[in-house]
C-alpha cells in the first residue's frame, strides 16, 4: 500500500508536470478501466490419494479433494485500473497501471492484496508493437515493472488459454532492452526479477491455495473462503524486487509486413533462465513459491525434481490479415527438472458490421468481434500422488474457449464466452467448464501510447 | 516570331470557326462484370467525360452543387466528375462520426471528422483523379474526376450518356467505372450527332488496400474502436 501511495504521488506530480508544459510531442493521459462480471462455473469435485491428517481437512471430510474454485452463477466486478501515461518527449514515455479489486488476478483469490501496481515503467525510445512492423531501424530500453516480451496483448477473449496463463500472464519487473534491425528482424533482451512458481487454476478465479489463516497447524480444520480449483504450474505475480535469482530472457524475431493492405506476420522465438529461489513469500498465502511448492509439504518430495534451473524456450506467431488476426503461442519449459509442453492458438474475425446506428457521433455496436481459442498442456513428468498433494500438476489439459466481444460504442463492450476446460484423469476427460460474460467500460482522457 | 504568331492566330480561327458548329455525343457504355454479366449501373456509376482537352469553364458549371453524401458508411455517389474549380460538399446522414480526405497529389485534403450534418465542403482546383476516402472507416471509397474542360457527365444506370455543345473536332471520350478502371476512343464531332460505344470490364471486386492520411496502414480494427 506504502509502494502504491509512492507510485500515485510520483505520478500525480509528474502529471502536473506534463499539463503544464504540454506541447506538441508531449501528451499525458489517465484511464479508467472496469470490468463487471457474470460467471457460471460447472461444479467439479475430485478427489486426491494424498493422505492429509485430519485436521488438515474441513470438519467432515475424509480426503482432500480438488474443487471448482467458487461453482455457480455470480456477478462480480473484478477489476477497475487507473492509467496514467504519457510522452514527455519523442524518446521518453512511461505508464503507470494500478489495479483495483483485482479478483481475477489475485492468488489466492480471497488473501491476496486487492490493489495493485500492475505497470510501473519508463522507456527510452521506441518499441514496436506486436501488430507493427516499424517504420524505421529503432532501439529502446525499458526499465520498472512491466509485461513479458512475448506477450499477446491484443486478446480476444477474456479469458485466457494455457500457455498464456502459465507464462506471461503477469508483469516482471527489471529491464528490457530492444531493437528493431531495419523493417524485418528484431531482438530483445531482459534481465527481471522473475515470476515465482506458484500455481492456480485456469478458469476466471484462481483459487484459494495456502489461504492466509488457513494454516492447520494455527488452525485446525481450516475451511477456505473458496475451493482450490484444478491447478497447474504457472509465473506467478512478482512478489518483491529481489534480482537474487534474476531471469535472463532473450528473443529473435522476424516481421514481414505488407505496407499497403497493413497484412502482417510476425514470428518471435525467444527463451528465459534463471535458477529457482528456495523459497518465494507469496502474499496471502502460506505457501512459498519456487523450491518451497515443488519440495511439497515438509519437503517430502513426490516430484522428480532435478536441479534448480527453471527455463522456458517459446516461438509466438502473429498473423494480421484483413480483418482476421491469429495467434499462436507454444512454449517447452522445464522447472526443476520437471518438463511440459504448453500451446494456444487464437484465430479472431473483427466484423465491422454494416449498421450505422449511433449514439452522439459514436457507433452502436459497429464492431462485433467472433474468436476462438484452443490450448493444451502436456507434462512430461509424473509424481508420487501418496506423497505429493497435487496429482493434477501432471495431468495432460486441453481447454477451448469461444466467444464474441460486442462493441456496444467504442468505449463498453460486452464479451461472452465459453471455456470448454477439461483435463485428462484415469483415462477420462474430466470437464469444468465456464461462462463467463464480461462487460467492460474505458476512458481516456487523450491519446494513448498504443503499445 | 511573325510566322508564330500568324501560326497562332490561324489556330485561334479555327478553333472559333469550329466552336460554332457544335455538336453532340450520344452513347452507351457497357459496364460487364468477369463472366461478361453487362451490369445495372444505378448504385456504381459510369462517368464519362473528355479526356485531354482544356477548354473555358461556364461560371454556371462551377458554381453548380456537388454533393457527394456519406451513407450507411459509404459515398454516395461512389464516383463523380466536376470541373475544375468547382466545390463539392460532403454531408454526413449518418448518426456515426466521419471523415473525408483525399492524399491525391494538388488535390489533397483532410475535412476532419464530423457528425450527421451539412458536412465539409472542398473546391477541387487541379485536374484529375481525387480518391477520396474516409480515415475513420477504411472500407470507404470514392472517386471525384476533375475535368478541366465542361465536357462531362454519368451515364444512367442503362449506360446511356450524352454530351452536348462540342465544337468540330477531335476527341477522346473516356468513361471510368470505380471498379472496372477507364477506357477511351477517340471520336470525331462534325456539326451533328455522333454515336459512340464503350465497353469496360469489372476486374477486380474491391479496390485496392489503401493507406490513412498520414501515409500509414490504418489501425487494426480493434484498436480503432
Amino acid at each position: 500500500m506504502a509502494a502504491t501511495g509512492k507510485f500515485l504521488a510520483f505520478w500525480g506530480a509528474l502529471a502536473t508536470t506534463a499539463l503544464t508544459f504540454a506541447q506538441d510531442d508531449r501528451f499525458f493521459t489517465i484511464g479508467l478501466e472496469a470490468k463487471l462480471h457474470g460467471r457460471d462455473s460447472q461444479s467439479r469435485k475430485v478427489g486426491v490419494p494424498f493422505p492429509f491428517p485430519d485436521f488438515f481437512l474441513p470438519p467432515g471430510e475424509t480426503q482432500g479433494s480438488l474443487e471448482t474454485v467458487d461453482a455457480g452463477s455470480h456477478a462480480e466486478i473484478s477489476r477497475i485500473s487507473l492509467f496514467l501515461e504519457g510522452r514527455f518527449n519523442r524518446l521518453v514515455s512511461a505508464r503507470v497501471k494500478v489495479d483495483g479489486v483485482d479478483k481475477y488476478d489475485r492468488n489466492p483469490t480471497s488473501t491476496d492484496n486487492e490493489l495493485d501496481v500492475d505497470e510501473a515503467w519508463v522507456m527510452f525510445g521506441d518499441k514496436t508493437p506486436s501488430d507493427l512492423a516499424p517504420d524505421q531501424p529503432s532501439r529502446y530500453l525499458k526499465l520498472g515493472k512491466f509485461e513479458k516480451f512475448e506477450r499477446q496483448n491484443d486478446r480476444n477473449l477474456e479469458s485466457y488459454g494455457l500457455a498464456s496463463t502459465s507464462f506471461n500472464r503477469f508483469e516482471d519487473a527489471g529491464v528490457e532492452l530492444g531493437a528493431d534491425i531495419g523493417r524485418v528482424f528484431y531482438a530483445r533482451l531482459s534481465y527481471t526479477v522473475g515470476n515465482p512458481v506458484f500455481l492456480r487454476d485456469s478458469n476466471a478465479l484462481a483459487g484459494d491455495n495456502g489461504a492466509d489463516g488457513t494454516n492447520p497447524f494455527e488452525n485446525p480444520f481450516p475451511v477456505p473462503e473458496l475451493k482450490s480449483g484444478f491447478t497447474m504450474f504457472y509465473d506467478a505475480e512478482i512478489e518483491d524486487y529481489d534480482f537474487d535469482n534474476g531471469e535472463l530472457g532473450a528473443g529473435l524475431g522476424f516481421r514481414f509486413e505488407n505496407q499497403d493492405t497493413g497484412n502482417l506476420v510476425n514470428l518471435l522465438l525467444y527463451g528465459y533462465r534463471r535458477d529457482l529461489a528456495d523459497s518465494v513469500d507469496i502474499t496471502g498465502s502460506f505457501y512459498g513459491g519456487d523450491l518451497d511448492l515443488l519440495r511439497g509439504p515438509g519437503d517430502a518430495g513426490g516430484l522428480p525434481l532435478e536441479g534448480d534451473e527453471k527455463q522456458e524456450y517459446g516461438a509466438n506467431l502473429w498473423l494480421y490479415l484483413g480483418a482476421f488476426s491469429g495467434f499462436v503461442q507454444y512454449v517447452d519449459s522445464e522447472i526443476a527438472g520437471l518438463g511440459s509442453v504448453v500451446y494456444e492458438t487464437e484465430l479472431a474475425y473483427a466484423w465491422e458490421t454494416p449498421w450505422t446506428w449511433g449514439a452522439g457521433g459514436r457507433p452502436l455496436l459497429g464492431l462485433i468481434t467472433p474468436a476462438a481459442r484452443y490450448s493444451r498442456a502436456d507434462p512430461d513428468f509424473t509424481g508420487d500422488a501418496m506423497v505429493f498433494p497435487g496429482p493434477n500438476l501432471w495431468w495432460e489439459w486441453e481447454k477451448i474457449d469461444a466467444g464474441l466481444t460486442i462493441h456496444i460504442i467504442p468505449d463498453l463492450t460486452l464479451a461472452v464466452e465459453y471455456a470448454s476446460n477439461q483435463f485428462l484423469r484415469g483415462g477420462r476427460w474430466l470437464h469444468y467448464d465456464e461462462f463467463l460474460a464480461t462487460l467492460s467500460w474505458r476512458w481516456f482522457s487523450g491519446d494513448r501510447l498504443g503499445l | 516570331m511573325k510566322i508564330a504568331r500568324r501560326l497562332g492566330c490561324a489556330l485561334f480561327c479555327a478553333a472559333l470557326g469550329s466552336a460554332l458548329l457544335a455538336g453532340d455525343i450520344h452513347g452507351e457504355v457497357v459496364v460487364k462484370d468477369r463472366k461478361g454479366k453487362p451490369q445495372n449501373l444505378a448504385k456504381d456509376p459510369v462517368v464519362v467525360f473528355v479526356e485531354g482537352l482544356t477548354a473555358a469553364i461556364p461560371a454556371a458549371a462551377t458554381a453548380e452543387q456537388y454533393v457527394m453524401n456519406t451513407v450507411r458508411k459509404q459515398f454516395t455517389p461512389r464516383v463523380m466528375a466536376v470541373p475544375k474549380g468547382a466545390t463539392v460538399r460532403f454531408p454526413n446522414s449518418d448518426p456515426i462520426i466521419h471523415n473525408v480526405f483525399s492524399v491525391s497529389g494538388k488535390n489533397r485534403f483532410d475535412a476532419g471528422r464530423y457528425s450527421r450534418g451539412e458536412g465539409a465542403e472542398h473546391t477541387f482546383r487541379y485536374p484529375g483523379v481525387a480518391r477520396i476516402y474516409c480515415n475513420v472507416h477504411h472500407h470507404m471509397n470514392a472517386i471525384i474526376y476533375v475535368v478541366d474542360n465542361p465536357f462531362f457527365t454519368t451515364a444512367d444506370a442503362g449506360g446511356r450518356f450524352t454530351l452536348t455543345g462540342l465544337p468540330d473536332g477531335e476527341y477522346t471520350i473516356a468513361a471510368f467505372h470505380r471498379l472496372a478502371g477507364k477506357t477511351s476512343r477517340r471520336v470525331l464531332v462534325s456539326g451533328g450527332e455522333v454515336e459512340v460505344q464503350l465497353e469496360l470490364t469489372i476486374k477486380r471486386r474491391r479496390l485496392k488496400p489503401h493507406r490513412n492520411k498520414e501515409g500509414k496502414p490504418y489501425k487494426r480494427r480493434s484498436k480503432r474502436y
